[in-house]
This record gives structure tokens, C-alpha cells and sequence, in this order.
């Protein structure tokens, strides 16, 4: 989670529970108090309203005293019924309208005799216009009270009328005399509209009510005004408070209450609104803060660590950081880059360095190609691919140790030849085209990158003739030389892989030239490679599909004309049967390790052919390579096949070539006694062609020397001074006791003058090109029949 | 001054006099209860300066005041009474007036029979004083029609509504409202009562006033009032004031009013009272109270004794007199009209 987030998240978290909590007393302490409030409201409205009633009632009582003993009424009482009609009843009915005129909340004021006739009456106009009084007829089921003398009674005209009827009883009218004893004659009635009372009583919240019976009383205008329904279950939403005015009337005071905690909780919701409001703005001004003080920074600080590699790091808009406790970071973060710089150097110094010479190594020149070749020439360059020439020898003779010394050394000499960096100077940031610079690829290959294209070859050779002088290890000298191929940037390619690929090749052309030289890449190259390559496929898919056969070619005796033997010859055809020539395939099958096996299928049908043609004086000559000379596990292997094919040691003959003798004689003569010692028979193969020394040939003790077909294959073959090379190595081999076979003959001239010399045996295509072994068979068997009829 | 001030007044000042009365009567004082501005003070003074007497008036300003005075005290404390047409029976029902020796008062059959004919039983109990009608006074020059019907008051016109005044009394305006509907005034069917009572409920809105009319301070004079029922007399005085000012006894008729002059059965002067009667229908002193207070006599001697212009005025002597007819004694269902009247048009 981002620390913004987080810190939203959490600081958000707080906020809504402060708020819930806050909401939740709030909450609490408003309902508390609105219950106070309500209850106190109520409590005063009944009591002024309480104090109004009590002030109307005893103001009825006052007013039918006054009434009952007003002159006109009592007149009207003294005359007897006939005349109070037709002299008071007006003046009556003026004087009670008098009464009621003044008293706002009188529905009427009547004069009721004793069977309930309303003899004068003045009214509202809501009150009915009748005789009789309903009230007083119906007072003892109505009657609330009785004080001193007034009966009070209520009396119900309709839901909106409630009338409160205070009844006077007017006794026969006696100034002198007043008991109860008195007959009554009739009644003054005051009538008080109680549903206007509660509606005067009534206040901008609060409803007034009577309660008579269990029964309410109200103006329901007013309480549809208030929106209080004290008849309905909506009445558990209304707070009410009541006291008794008369026996059985109660006033009531009710508030709708949640117009209180409607209100309150509309404040309340404001207030949250309000808080919440500021506690966003507080939050976003907290992450605003954030922002600047911390996030700003940090990203400043990120981009700073993502910026980390690069060499120059700037740090500048984190200055004004510096006061605070980001200074202190900044300072611990500078140190720590100083450091971790500092460890990333050692270690791109180990990674792009070579450990033992300290040069640079294959990832750092291919970083350097990688930055400095391309499309778009910055540059020329020259590559040179150096491989050292018998280092192999110095680490096998002299151990590893002793190899790694002269590698270094070898690291110096280059250094000085091509004038680059001092070791200890290098800085791997510094290999760049400016400088010529020394690579170690590994094992004895270097590489040196020159810049421009025009002293490539002249450096090449000075580095090939610096090495002609001895590396002096521990008073020892080492020699050792270069092989040194050449690719240029942009002449020969541009990629780096390429490059280092037509260096390579060119090398390998060095070392095929006869090493201790340098090659300077051309096109050509490429195109052996490519030839290399599909005899190497052939070769490869040769051994896979088993297309590796032997031809054989005889050795003649010249005086009987006899077959000796014959030479078993490896022939590869590829996948169109195109026949490959061993000149081609054997490097490559040597180069690619398969040798053996093309040894073994040649020594496999050499046997098969000996063991068919069963003559135990025949012998089959197989070549073997130098290396196979050292290995003793191949004759191991040839004398198994031998031994499944019955065939002695002495009918199998090895050829080998000059060229084993030189590296290494003395094993070399080791190996031929080893040979000589199982009983196999030796040759010296293509003896004349290479450096080989009559002398040296002497201690080999071959059996037999062939001599190379270029003895009778040039045209001035039969020179004199050809006849006399020839002659005297026919006289010396005598000497020495080995055959001599003469090889390449293909003409009877060339027949004349090998026999003019003296020599012996035979090969060539004069008598037989080399066959396969059916058509050798039947060649051998047919000569067989010649011998036998001449 | 409102109507119901001065006449609480009057009571008070009555209530007064009759207990003080009772208790030192004067023999050289003579009480009389009556109508103010009813009887020419020259008349009285001439009275006192002949018989060695002093007249003492109680006025009042309404029949139902000097009822309740009467109520209250008998009429003890008066002795003459001055009594209308309607409450004169119930007054000799109840014994408050005491008989007159009417054979000893010469001028008395010079007023003719019809003063008793009228309200049968009387005689004997009142002698005649006065009578008159009531009709429509307005303002001929605030009026281009002249109303000549009651209903016109009912149901006015455009220029009329809202300057009506009508007399507060319930008893006249049940009459006239009767009248207007084509009832007799006299009806006691419920139904007519009913009718009447309804009309003059509906008249309330239209009407300006509820009052009789006055002099000083006059509606009709100011044009706040454009047409008032009145009665004849008033009117009467009024033209003598101000211009512009004509009287019409409409054409559904209009009733007789009479005012009878009664001794009180509490009365210890009767021969002084006897000479006042006597004094009073003496044709000479008669025709002069008439051209005091423009009412009506019954004697065509007084009547003669008047000038041409009252003695032709149709507003003080109308030709068709006779066939309006006087109240009778309300029955109980009108007398209750009467209470719903005041109820309903809030009068008092």
C-alpha cells in the first residue's frame, strides 16, 4: 500500500470513529437534553395555561354571580311568566349579550328554567339554536364538578365543539331571604367553548387539550397545524403533561416531540456534515502536507536511487532539505552511495577484468564492441585474435602454475608491444576507442583492439616478432609464439559477434599457414569456413548413416608382379553420394574428434578383407593420425576387431606420417616400440614431403618407408639429381633394413624408373586405383591367377 | 354618547330617584318617566308656575329601559308614566298603573275614540298623547332612486348597500322586515317569523348602523348613511335642519305607533297628575307639543290649531293613517324572534 494510502487509510479510520463516537454522545447528550427541554416547555405551558383556566372559571363564577343578581334578571325572575316575556325578555337578552361580548371564550349565556327551557339565550353562532338545554337536561351524566352551588358539566356538540357548562341555580328571588330552601326557578348558564380555550391555550408547538373521561379534547384545526394526532398511534411520538382542573376535567398539555429530534438530529447532521467537511479538508490538507514535506522529497530521493548508476549523481534538489531531518537522510543516503559506488566499481572491475592478468576480459571487450560497432561508424577498428602457439606444451610440461605466469607475462609483453594502459591504471570506464587495449578472452586467446585499420597488419607483426624472443619465468625461458587473425570495423563487418567470428577464422587460417604468423580476414576465409563446414556435416551425418567405407589399394611387387598388401584408404560420400576426398574430411574428423571412428571402420573392413582373402603374408597398411599414435586405447580397440576377425598383428602395417616425429620424437619412438612391441608392422608415410632427416628416420626403426608420391609425380622425376635423391634413399632404407614402397606411380615410365632404382613395391594407379573391397577381392584373386599362369 | 352608555345611565339615575322618592315623597313634586325633547319645556314651566308644583322628568331613551325601571321598582317613585301602545296592557296586567277618572277630563273626547280602539282594554288606564309611523328617511341628493319600499332597504342597490341605518330596536325591525315580505306585521306564524328573522340576518352585511337616528351628530347629515329607518317625527326634524333630507312611508304600509301618558299605582299626586292630563289635552297646549315634537294627536281640534304646514305634512299626519295597523302583544314565538334577532344582528 502507498504511504499516502496508508496514511488516508488510517488517519480516515480515525476520523470516522472520532466521528461515531462523537456523533454517538452527541447524540446522547442532545435526546437528554431535548427531554429536559420538552418536559420543561411542557410543564410551563401548563401552568400559564392552567393559570388561564383557573382566570376563565373564575371569571364564569364571577359573571353568574353578577348575572344572577343583576336587576333585570332578577326582575325577570320576580315577574311571572306571562309578563317577564313581554317586558323583560329583551332587556334580558341584552343584559346576558352584555356579559358575553366581553368574554372571549363564551359560547353562551343562557336562562334556563328548572325543565330545562332556555328562556334566554345569547350565543355563538356554532351553538345551536334550540329551546332546550341539552347540557343541563343531560348534566348528571355530564356533570365534572360541583363547587358551592355551580354544577359544571361538559357537554359534547361535535368533535370540534366541547363545551364546559357551568349551571348557577336561581332560586325564588328573595333580597331578605337567600337559603337553599328557596324553590328553584331556573338556572344561569355560562357556557365556555373549551375546543377554543385549547386552541387560544395553544402555542406554536404545544396543544392544548381536556381530558373529561379518558376522553381528549382539542382543536383539531390546531393539531392538524401542529401535526399532533393525540387519537392515533402517531401519539407515543407526542410528550404530554396534565392536571386536573375540576374533578373530572384535566387539562393537557402535548408536544409533538420529534419535531425537537427532528431538529436536533438535523443539527446534529449538520454538525457531522460540517465536521466531516473540515475533516476532509484536514485530510487533504494533511496529504497536501505529506506531499510537500515527506512524499516530494522521497520521490526526489527515489529518482536519486533510480539515477544511482549513473557516474554523476546530483542531488541538488535535495538541498533545500537540508535543515530538516531529510539532511541527516541525505547525508547517511550520500555516504551510502559513496560506498555502494565504491563496491559496484570493485565489483564491474571483477566482472569486466581477468582475474589472473588483469586485463580485461571477454565481457568487457564485448561491451566496448557492443558500444563502439554498429551501423552508424563511430570509428575503424582493427580486431586482432591472438592464440598462443604451444602454450599447451608449457602447461603440460611445466603445470598450470608455471602456464599462468607465462599468460601473464604474455599480458605484459602485449602491453608493451601495442603501448597500452599500464595494469595498474586500467579503468575498465577507460577502454574506449581512444586507446589501444589488451583483452585476455581466456585460456591462451587474446584479443587486442586497435583503433583505425591502417597499422593492423604492421602491429600483428610486431607482435608475431616480439614473441620470438624468450619469457624469462624464475631464470626459465618460455617459448612461446602467436597465431594472430585480423577483422577490421566497418570493412568487414559491423557486429561485434561477426567480427570476433572473422578474427577468429582468420587466426585459425594463420595457424593452418603454419602459426607464428598473422591473417588478415578476407572474404575467402569465410568461404572455407563454409566449405569446412559441410564437410564437417557430411562427416557428422557420414558417421550417423554409417556412410564411411574403405577402398583398398595394392602394393605390387615389381620383380613378381605379386600383391603384398595394400594400403586400406578412408572414402566419405555425402548425402548426394558425391565422393568426399580424404584431404578434406580427415582434418575436419580430426578437428571435430570423430577420427577413431573413421579409424576403426577402416580397420574393421581392413580385417574383414584379410580375413577373407585368408593369405597370411598380406598385409593391410592403415593410416593413424599423430594423436592416435599416443593413443593406446585405439590399438586396444583395433585389436579386438583384429581378434574377431582372426587377423595377426603382423599383417596390419600403421602409416604415419612425418609430421608425428617432429613434436615430440621422443614419444613418438616410445609409441612406435609400443606398436612394434604387439607385433604390428610400421610405416613412414609420405616420407620426403616433410622435414624429416634421413638421420632421424633411423631411430625409429620403421619397417617399411613409402616415399611420397611427389618423387615420381613431378615431371623432372627422372632427373639426375632426382635419380641420385631417390637412389640413396633406396641405399640407406637397404641399409636400415626397411621396404621402400614408392607411391603415386601411375605410368610405365614412372614403373622404368622406380625399377631403374631398385625399388621394390609399388602403389599406384598404374596398377590399381583403390577399390572396394568385392572389387579388390576379385582383383586380388585375378592377379593370383596372372602369377599362377605366368 | 353610544345608546347603551346613556341609557345605563338613566337607569342609575332612575334607581336613584325612586328609592329617595319612596322615602320623602313631595307633595309639590310631580315625577314623570318619559321621552327626552316629548314635551314642550315652555308648556312645563307654564304647569309649575299655575299649579305651585315642580315637574321632575325621568328620561329614557328606549321602551325596554323604562320597562326595566318599571320592573324593578313597580313604578314607585313616578307618577306619570308615559307608556307605548305595545307594553300598556302588560303594564295594567301587572297593576303597575293605577285607573284615571277619565270622565273628569274635559278634553279628553275631543282626541276621538280611536286611541282606545286601536289597543282594546286600556280605557280608563291611559289617556292619549301622541302617535306616529315609521318610514324611510334619506338623502334625495346622494340617491338618484328614492326608495319607496321597504324591501328597498333589504335589498338595496349598488348606491344604497352599506348606507343603511336601521333602528336597533328587534321588535320594530321584526316588523318591518315582516312588512317587507308582505306579511302583516302582526304574524305569529313561525314560518313568516322565521322568514323575517333570516332577511333581516342578510340585511346585516348591507347595513351601516343600528341606531336611531340623532340630531346633533347626524349619519345621514354626514352622507355616512344614505337611507335610515326612522320615524316620522325624526325625520321631521331633521328637514328642519338640513337640506337634502325627505321621508316616505313606503308602499307595503308601515304600523301605527301610539304613546299613551299613565298614572302609577305607586303614584301619591293623582289629583296634580289629573291636572296635568287635563293640561296636557287641552287643545291649545296640545297643538303646541305637536309643533314641539312633530308627533301626531288625535284631536282634530288640536290638529286645527297647527299650521298649514304640519297640519298637511303627509310625514306628520299621513292620509292613509287608518289602514295601518298597531302592534298587537307579541306572542311568545315573536318575543323569541325578537331574542334570535338579537343574537343574530349582534344589536344591543
Amino acid at each position: 500500500m502507498k504511504l499516502q494510502t496508508k496514511f488516508l487509510v488510517n488517519l480516515g479510520l480515525i476520523a470516522a470513529v472520532a466521528l461515531l463516537v462523537f456523533a454517538f454522545f452527541n447524540r446522547q447528550i442532545i435526546d437528554q437534553f431535548n427531554e429536559d427541554e420538552i418536559h420543561s416547555r411542557l410543564s410551563t405551558h401548563l401552568q400559564l395555561s392552567s393559570e388561564l383556566v383557573d382566570n376563565l372559571l373564575a371569571n364564569v363564577k364571577s359573571d353568574l354571580d353578577l348575572i344572577s343578581n343583576d336587576s333585570v334578571i332578577t326582575s325577570y325572575f320576580a315577574t311571572n311568566e306571562i309578563s317577564r316575556y313581554q317586558l323583560f325578555h329583551s332587556e334580558g337578552t341584552r343584559t346576558l349579550k352584555r356579559y358575553f361580548k366581553h368574554r372571549e371564550f363564551y359560547a353562551e349565556i343562557a336562562i334556563v328554567l328548572p325543565d330545562g327551557f332556555k328562556d334566554i339565550y345569547v350565543k355563538d353562532k356554532a351553538v345551536t339554536d334550540t329551546d332546550l338545554d341539552t347540557g343541563l337536561l343531560t348534566r348528571a351524566g355530564n356533570s365534572v364538578a360541583q363547587s358551592d352551588t355551580i354544577l359544571f358539566g361538559v357537554e359534547l356538540l361535535d368533535p370540534k365543539r366541547v363545551l364546559l357548562n357551568a349551571y348557577q341555580p336561581i332560586r325564588q328571588f328573595s333580597s331578605r331571604l337567600m337559603t337553599d330552601l328557596n324553590p328553584l326557578i331556573g338556572y344561569i348558564k355560562i357556557s365556555v367553548d373549551l375546543v377554543r380555550l385549547t386552541n387560544k391555550n395553544s402555542s406554536e408547538r404545544i396543544l392544548s387539550s381536556f381530558i373529561v373521561d379518558g376522553q381528549n379534547y382539542y382543536d383539531l384545526d390546531t393539531a392538524a397545524e401542529l401535526k399532533i394526532d393525540l387519537a392515533s398511534v402517531q401519539a407515543s411520538r407526542v410528550n404530554s403533561v396534565s392536571k386536573p382542573i375540576l374533578d373530572r376535567l384535566i387539562l393537557q398539555s402535548s408536544l409533538r416531540n420529534d419535531i425537537y429530534f427532528d431538529v436536533s438530529t438535523q443539527l446534529l447532521q449538520r454538525g457531522l456534515i460540517i465536521i466531516i467537511l473540515v475533516v476532509v479538508s484536514l485530510l487533504s490538507m494533511t496529504v497536501l502536507l505529506l506531499r510537500v514535506v515527506i512524499l516530494r522529497p522521497l520521490a526526489v530521493f527515489s529518482d536519486l536511487i533510480a539515477q544511482s548508476d549513473s557516474p554523476a549523481v546530483g542531488d541538488i534538489s535535495l538541498r533545500q532539505y537540508d535543515d530538516n531531518e531529510f539532511g541527516k537522510l541525505k547525508q547517511k543516503f550520500d555516504g551510502l552511495m559513496y560506498r555502494l559506488r565504491e563496491s559496484s566499481s570493485s565489483l564491474e572491475r571483477q566482472a569486466f577484468s581477468d582475474p589472473l592478468t588483469g586485463l580485461p576480459n571477454r565481457a568487457a571487450l564485448y561491451r566496448f564492441l557492443a558500444s563502439n560497432t554498429g551501423a552508424e561508424v563511430l570509428r575503424p577498428l582493427s580486431i586482432l585474435f591472438l592464440d598462443l602457439d604451444g602454450f599447451k606444451q608449457i602447461n603440460d610440461m611445466y603445470g598450470h602454475t608455471t602456464g599462468d605466469l607465462v599468460l601473464i607475462a604474455v599480458g605484459k609483453r602485449l602491453r608493451q608491444l601495442v603501448r597500452g594502459q599500464a595494469i595498474d591504471d586500467l579503468c575498465l570506464h577507460q577502454l574506449d576507442a581512444r586507446q589501444d587495449s589488451v583483452i585476455r578472452l581466456g585460456g591462451d586467446e587474446f584479443t587486442i583492439i586497435l583503433t583505425g585499420d591502417e597499422n593492423a597488419e604492421f602491429v600483428a607483426r610486431r607482435i608475431v616478432e616480439g614473441f620470438q624472443t624468450a619469457i624469462n619465468i624464475d631464470d626459465k625461458a618460455f617459448y612461446t609464439g602467436v597465431s594472430i587473425g585480423i577483422s577490421q570495423y566497418p570493412a568487414h563487418a559491423t557486429s561485434p559477434s561477426t567480427l570476433m567470428q572473422y578474427a577468429d577464422l582468420a587466426m585459425y587460417q594463420a595457424k593452418k599457414q603454419g602459426k607464428m604468423r598473422s591473417v588478415l580476414f578476407s572474404p575467402e576465409l569465410v568461404e572455407f569456413e563454409k566449405q569446412r563446414q559441410l564437410i564437417e556435416t557430411a562427416v557428422r551425418e557420414g558417421i550417423e548413416h554409417g556412410r564411411f567405407s574403405a577402398y583398398f589399394q595394392p602394393k605390387v611387387r615389381i620383380d613378381t608382379g605379386a600383391i603384398v598388401g595394400f594400403e586400406a584408404l578412408a572414402r566419405l560420400r555425402d548425402d548426394q553420394s558425391a565422393l568426399v576426398q580424404p584431404i578434406a574430411f580427415i582434418p575436419v574428423a580430426q578437428d571435430s574428434g570423430v577420427l577413431e571412428y573413421i579409424t576403426y571402420a577402416v580397420a574393421e573392413s581392413t580385417c574383414k578383407l584379410l580375413q577373407q582373402l585368408a593369405q597370411p603374408g598380406l598385409v593391410g597398411a592403415i593410416n593413424i593420425s599423430p594423436t592416435q599414435l599416443n593413443d593406446l586405447r585405439l590399438i586396444a580397440d583395433i585389436r579386438t576387431i583384429m581378434a574377431s576377425y582372426d587377423v595377426v598383428p603382423q599383417q596390419i602395417e600403421f602409416e604415419i606420417t612425418e609430421e608425428e616425429l617432429i613434436g615430440n620424437p621422443q614419444i613418438a619412438k616410445q609409441n612406435l616400440d609400443l606398436l612394434r612391441s604387439f607385433g604390428f608392422r610400421t610405416a613412414l608415410d609420405d616420407f620426403g614431403a616433410g622435414y624429416s632427416s634421413l638421420g632421424q628416420i633411423k631411430k625409429y626403426a620403421f619397417d617399411t618407408l613409402k616415399l611420397d608420391q611427389l618423387f615420381v609425380n613431378t615431371e623432372d622425376y627422372n632427373s639426375t639429381a632426382a635419380y641420385g635423391v631417390v637412389n640413396s634413399i633406396q641405399a640407406l632404407a637397404n641399409t636400415l633394413g626397411m621396404a621402400v614402397v614408392a607411391e603415386g606411380v601411375e605410368t610405365a615410365a614412372q614403373m622404368d624408373f622406380v625399377r631403374a632404382i631398385g625399388i621394390e613395391i609399388v602403389q599406384g594407379f598404374y596398377y590399381s586405383e583403390p577399390l572396394p573391397l568385392e572389387a579388390f577381392v576379385e582383383f586380388y584373386y585375378a592377379n593370383q591367377r596372372t602369377l599362377k599362369r605366368s | 354618547m353610544t345608546p347603551s352608555l346613556w341609557r345605563n345611565i338613566c337607569v342609575l339615575a332612575a334607581a336613584t330617584l325612586s328609592f329617595s322618592a319612596g322615602a320623602w315623597a313631595d307633595a309639590n313634586t310631580l315625577r314623570i318617566l318619559t321621552w327626552e325633547d316629548y314635551f314642550d319645556p315652555e308648556l312645563i314651566s307654564r304647569f309649575e308656575a299655575t299649579h305651585q308644583v315642580t315637574v321632575q322628568s325621568i328620561y329614557y331613551d328606549n321602551d325596554e329601559v323604562r320597562d326595566q325601571i318599571m320592573a324593578e321598582n313597580q313604578g314607585n317613585g313616578f307618577d306619570l308614566i308615559l307608556v307605548d301602545d305595545i307594553k300598556l296592557p302588560t303594564y295594567i296586567d301587572q297593576g303597575w298603573l293605577a285607573p284615571i277618572a277619565t270622565e273628569r277630563l274635559v278634553h279628553l273626547a275631543g282626541h276621538g275614540e280611536l286611541w282606545h280602539q286601536r289597543v282594546p282594554g286600556i280605557e280608563g288606564y291611559a289617556i292619549p298623547y301622541s302617535w306616529g309611523t315609521y318610514g324611510i328617511t334619506y338623502r334625495s341628493d346622494l340617491l338618484d332612486t328614492a326608495p319607496t319600499r321597504w324591501a328597498d332597504l333589504f335589498e338595496p342597490n349598488e348606491a344604497l348597500t352599506g348606507f343603511i341605518q336601521m333602528l336597533p330596536q328587534a321588535s320594530e325591525l321584526l316588523v318591518i322586515a315582516l312588512l317587507a315580505q308582505g306579511d302583516g306585521p302582526n304574524s305569529t306564524d313561525p314560518a313568516e317569523l322565521a322568514e323575517a328573522l333570516a332577511l333581516l340576518s342578510a340585511q346585516k352585511q348591507r347595513v351601516a348602523y343600528y341606531q336611531t337616528l340623532d340630531f346633533d351628530d347626524n349619519l345621514l347629515n354626514q352622507g355616512l348613511v344614505k337611507a335610515a329607518m326612522s320615524y316620522n317625527s325624526d325625520a321631521i326634524v331633521l328637514q328642519e335642519r338640513y337640506d337634502n333630507i325627505e321621508f316616505v312611508v313606503p308602499d307595503e304600509g308601515t304600523v301605527l305607533w301610539i304613546d299613551y301618558w299613565t298614572l302609577s299605582a305607586n303614584s301619591t299626586q293623582t289629583e296634580l297628575a289629573m291636572a296635568f292630563f287635563d293640561f296636557l289635552l287641552e287643545p291649545a297646549n296640545n297643538a303646541q307639543n305637536v309643533r314641539y315634537h312633530y308627533s301626531a294627536t288625535f284631536s282634530d281640534q288640536a290638529k286645527s290649531l297647527l299650521p298649514a304646514d304640519i297640519r298637511t305634512n303627509e310625514a306628520v299626519f299621513p292620509a292613509n293613517a287608518d289602514r295601518f295597523e298597531t302592534l298587537q302583544r307579541p306572542s311568545r314565538q315573536t318575543i323569541r324572534t325578537m331574542m334570535k334577532i338579537i343574537n343574530n344582528l349582534d344589536i344591543d
